[in-house]
């Protein structure tokens, strides 16, 4: 450090050039994407420092998960046409910020406008998977970079996008049903756009409701594994898919209850590091949502061992105040110091591992979901995203 | 025994008379020196916040004058200020926990609710005043030049959390700005030719929209 210091040519005494670099790099971490950005073009070094591959994967690392939400605003002038909109949702900023927008026409409930609709099939190290008109994207919405996959027959369900290891690629593991009733499980990877069949089996390996409920329960990425909450047929057990082997097993689930409905009351969560789980459930019979969320966490990988680490117990009173007359409200946890997300209809609820306020976001809108992904910024090129934003062909929502 | 206390009685002397004869304690104030060679007093338990200043107490090397090299008395003044203030409630593996991982783990023990419905308020963020002291700090420093030398200073001498503080307090004059302003706020050159310039900004042009 003093080395440096001294070898500097100050242009005046005790300006920024005395700084030792890796003081730079440290400023330059803390800023925002948008931020880190712009400073690359404030001069050749900082161009230099924030492009780098190494300190990019060190702020990516920085950034917070957050939760992803969903919404469907109805532009009133023209009931024809409606915006959907995935935002990520900043509780202790109370602040929700635009991640992807498209605007379309149609917003009926027929199968031709599902297809048409936006939707989010997987977010794995700040990129999404993304379809709309049945055409697959891959986006990073913090740099606007993008790639085409090719696009999947429409019986297939998404499981989970992944980065593999090995090659690093992200890839697609996706199942369908075929005629003699099993279900065939198969892997495209970006970069060479090949599809494989990797397991067949007889019932889909992480969850019950299939089509639904894979699409809201994405697996979580750890040690190089996919994991999948418990789902209520099969409540002792974790699905794991091995992203090297490429097989399926199963892992021992903590003791918990878990529900029969279409939104599950069980998440799986990746706390720096750690698979977590949160589980929520209501102490008093004919509550209309959750009045507690346990996390869980699974302390030591390899011998199994989960350790209930915080019981969070919501304020009923409080939320109740927002509903109305048959609302519902569901709850999860949404970071690793056990901030609760509450969702009602017209509103976002936050609160800490204590039961207080943290957040309060009233939201103008006709559908408001809070989706199941999480997204972790960050401004790492990568291979296939090569297609950058004023490419031709661009994808609708960027 | 009396070998030792001899020891100790000579060292002590050889001490007092290293340090100029001043009667400065075996255990008494730290005593950095600054370039111009005055001198600011540090207490020990505020020097603890110091790596470089608590190896040296350790090796019981701390005594007499301890050369800052390249800082100047308002910048050693403000960092012992620093210090004194915060010593009182420093818990260094907190600090290096927070520091290392900007995500710090969670604790093991989990205090279990004791009612059913919590009251709905905010919890006081602030307990003992630091937060609200620290901003005062740094934003009662006259230019970018305090501020700077003040990072480079806490560097020196390993304080963490100072430097920790210095480096957030120039990411926020950065936070929100064009690279044109950013430049006039931290009086950075620009070394770009403008086609230079304009092919960083296209490359990139979603982050320089708003």
């Amino acid at each position: 450090m003093m080395a440096e210091a001294a070898r500097a040519q100050p242009r005046q005494q005790g300006g920024w050039l005395d700084l030792p670099e890796d003081i730079m790099y440290d400023i330059l971490l803390r800023l925002p994407p948008k931020a880190v950005v712009r400073c690359r073009a404030v001069c050749r070094s900082w161009l230099r420092l924030a492009s780098d591959r190494s300190f990019l994967l060190a702020h990516h690392r920085r950034q917070p998960s957050l939760p992803l939400v969903y919404f469907i605003l109805n532009d009133g002038r023209d009931p024809e046409v409606s915006e959907s909109r995935l935002t990520v949702f900043d509780l202790r900023a109370n602040e929700l910020q635009t991640v992807v927008r498209f605007s379309r026409h149609g917003n009926g409930w027929m199968a031709r406008d599902r297809e048409r609709r936006l939707a989010l099939h997987g977010s794995c190290d700040g990129v999404l998977l993304l379809s709309s008109d049945d055409h697959l994207f891959l986006c990073n919405p913090t740099t606007r970079h993008w790639g085409r996959l090719p696009p999947l027959h429409r019986d297939n369900t998404i499981a989970g996008l992944y980065s593999h290891r090995i090659s690093d690629d992200y890839r697609v593991l996706y199942f369908r049903r075929h005629e003699d009733g099993n279900y065939y499980y198969y892997v495209m990877a970006a970069g060479t756009r090949k599809q494989r069949l990797v397991s067949r089996q007889v019932s889909p390996v992480h969850s019950s409701w299939h089509t639904w409920f894979a699409r809201h329960t994405p697996p979580v990425l750890l040690h190089g594994n996919l994991h999948w909450p418990p789902v209520s047929s099969r409540p002792e057990s974790i699905a794991v898919f091995d992203t090297v082997a490429e097989v399926f097993r199963l892992m021992p689930s903590p003791a918990v209850n878990v529900n029969n409905q279409l939104v599950s009351n069980v998440k799986l969560l990746d706390m720096e590091g750690v698979l977590a789980m949160s589980s929520s459930w209501s102490e008093t019979f004919g509550d209309d949502g959750p009045s507690r969320v346990d996390l869980w966490f699974l302390e030591d990988y390899k011998s199994n061992v989960w350790v209930c680490k915080y019981r969070i117990e919501l304020p009923v009173e409080d939320i109740s105040r927002f509903l109305g007359l048959l609302d519902l409200w569901t709850a999860v946890v949404v970071s690793h110091e056990g901030d609760v997300l509450v969702d009602l209809m017209n509103r976002l609820l936050g609160y800490d591992r204590e039961g207080n306020s943290v957040a309060n976001l009233p939201c103008d809108c006709s559908l408001l979901e809070i989706g199941p992904h999480m997204l972790k910024r960050s401004l790492v090129p990568h291979a296939s995203l090569g297609m950058k934003n004023h490419s031709p062909n661009k994808p609708p929502f960027l | 025994m009396a070998p030792p206390a001899t020891d100790a009685a000579t060292t002590k002397q050889e001490q007092q008379h290293a340090a100029g004869g001043e009667g400065v304690e075996v255990g008494g104030d730290l005593r950095l020196v600054a370039e111009c060679g005055t001198v600011v007093r540090l207490s020990r338990s505020a020097a603890r916040m110091s790596t470089t200043l608590f190896d040296m107490i350790e090796a019981g090397c701390a005594e007499g004058g301890i050369p800052i090299k390249g800082a100047d008395v308002g910048t050693l003044r403000l960092v012992a200020a620093y210090c004194e203030k915060h010593a009182p409630h420093y818990d260094p593996v907190a600090s290096a926990a927070r520091l290392r991982d900007p995500f710090p783990p969670f604790p093991i023990e989990f205090t279990p609710a004791s009612y059913a419905v919590k009251p709905v308020t905010q919890l006081d963020p602030d307990p003992h005043g630091l937060e609200a002291w620290d901003r005062k700090f740094i934003s009662d420093l006259p230019d970018n030049s305090a501020l700077f030398n003040l990072i480079i200073v806490a560097n020196l001498m390993a304080i963490e959390d100072l430097v920790d503080l210095g480096c957030t307090a120039v990411a926020d004059k950065m936070r929100g700005k064009t690279p044109d302003e950013i430049r006039v706020a931290l009086d950075i050159e620009n070394d770009y030719t403008p086609e230079q310039e304009a092919e960083v900004r296209r490359e990139n042009a979603w982050a320089f929209e708003d």
